[in-house]
């Protein structure tokens, strides 16, 4: 009875473990670029490799047209249901290298976007927008997927730079 | 007692209706707002054919190079259906007058124009807010709509831009 017990307890914490879905089941791709240039970027690492990988930088110039395409994909055993997605090209105030931009600024947001979907069976999101950025200045391309499942570390999201001169 | 012609004529004639709202049923709710300079416009789900649609198009008068903001919220409003691998794009283009019913097609002489390809379930939600600014006086139209949505008909929702 002991042994069986101790099977069913197993069964069930490996079923647990399996359903949280580790950081790699979700790729998301993230591409400025303009007509000669690009810049691609993928998951960021973890929060505690964050700030011995530098973020990648695209440079532009102010009024360029720019291209912003990004991809969230599932991996072959991730299903999430109502998944968020968020994406955003938005103006950063400050020195700090892992400074985030204040997106309740209107005057800081270039574009900012959302959706919700069910992400299962390698399925994916996608979009290519063209902007273009008025203001020199340091700003953040960044899209990232959110689950009420998934701890903030293992959140998929991808981000470059954009130095605007 | 057999029924009277009159009868079966309207039966045919309701039940032609009601086929007819099924086949247009609504699977997008969307609202478009472009603002700029305290002034803003509004347009909600409209469908496609006509290319032009069932309603007006509201007008937007604004300053060339002004700051303008587009913004868009696509609600899935279809409770049964997944709609899987949709297009949804929007753009700024020229076009000849307000209120053309010709919808000029997105090149690379767009102002702005964006896409998205996703996964529709019901309750589910896009959207988007970008800045954007037109360089030179003219007519222009933003046009925000679902490209291939399966169904007999597409959504979109539209505003004309008159740059000064």
């Amino acid at each position: 009875m002991k042994v069986f017990c101790a099977s069913v307890t197993l069964c069930l914490c490996v079923r647990a473990i399996a359903a949280v879905p580790s950081p790699e089941a979700f790729v998301a791709t993230l591409e400025v670029s303009n007509g000669s240039a690009k810049q691609v970027a993928t998951n960021e690492p973890s929060l505690q490799r964050r700030a011995a990988a530098p973020r990648p930088v695209f440079h532009a110039k102010a009024n360029e047209n720019l291209t912003l395409h990004w991809e969230i994909r599932a991996g072959r055993d991730t299903a999430l249901e109502d998944m968020l997605v968020h994406f955003y090209v938005a103006h950063v105030q400050g020195a700090d290298p892992d400074g985030l931009p204040d997106l309740a600024k209107p005057d800081n947001v270039v574009l900012e976007g959302a959706l919700t979907m069910d992400f299962k069976e390698k399925n994916a999101a996608q979009s290519k927008l063209t902007f273009r950025v008025s203001k020199p200045g340091r700003y953040l391309a960044r899209i990232e997927a959110q689950h009420k499942d998934l701890s903030p570390s293992d959140e998929p999201s991808a981000v470059i730079e954009l130095e605007v001169k | 007692m057999p029924r009277p012609k009159i009868f079966w004529s309207c039966l045919a004639l309701l039940v032609t209706a009601f086929l007819a709202v099924i086949a247009r049923a609504e699977h997008f709710d969307i609202a478009l707002t472009v603002e700029g300079d305290g002034k803003k416009a509004e347009a909600y789900s409209d469908d496609s054919p006509p290319p032009e649609g069932l309603h007006a198009r509201p007008v937007f008068y604004a300053k060339a190079g002004e700051l303008l903001t587009l913004q868009f919220l696509m609600d899935y409003v279809n409770p049964h259906d997944l709609d899987k691998q949709v297009t949804v794009r929007f753009f700024v283009v020229s076009e000849k007058q307000a209120g053309q019913k010709e919808v000029p097609s997105p090149d690379e002489t767009a102002i702005v124009q964006g896409s998205f390809v996703m996964d529709f379930k019901p309750k589910s939600r896009l959207g988007l807010t970008q800045k954007f600014r037109v360089d030179r006086a003219g007519v222009y139209l933003l046009r925000l709509e679902s490209v291939n949505s399966h169904s007999d008909h597409q959504h979109f929702s539209a505003i004309d831009l008159v740059i000064e």
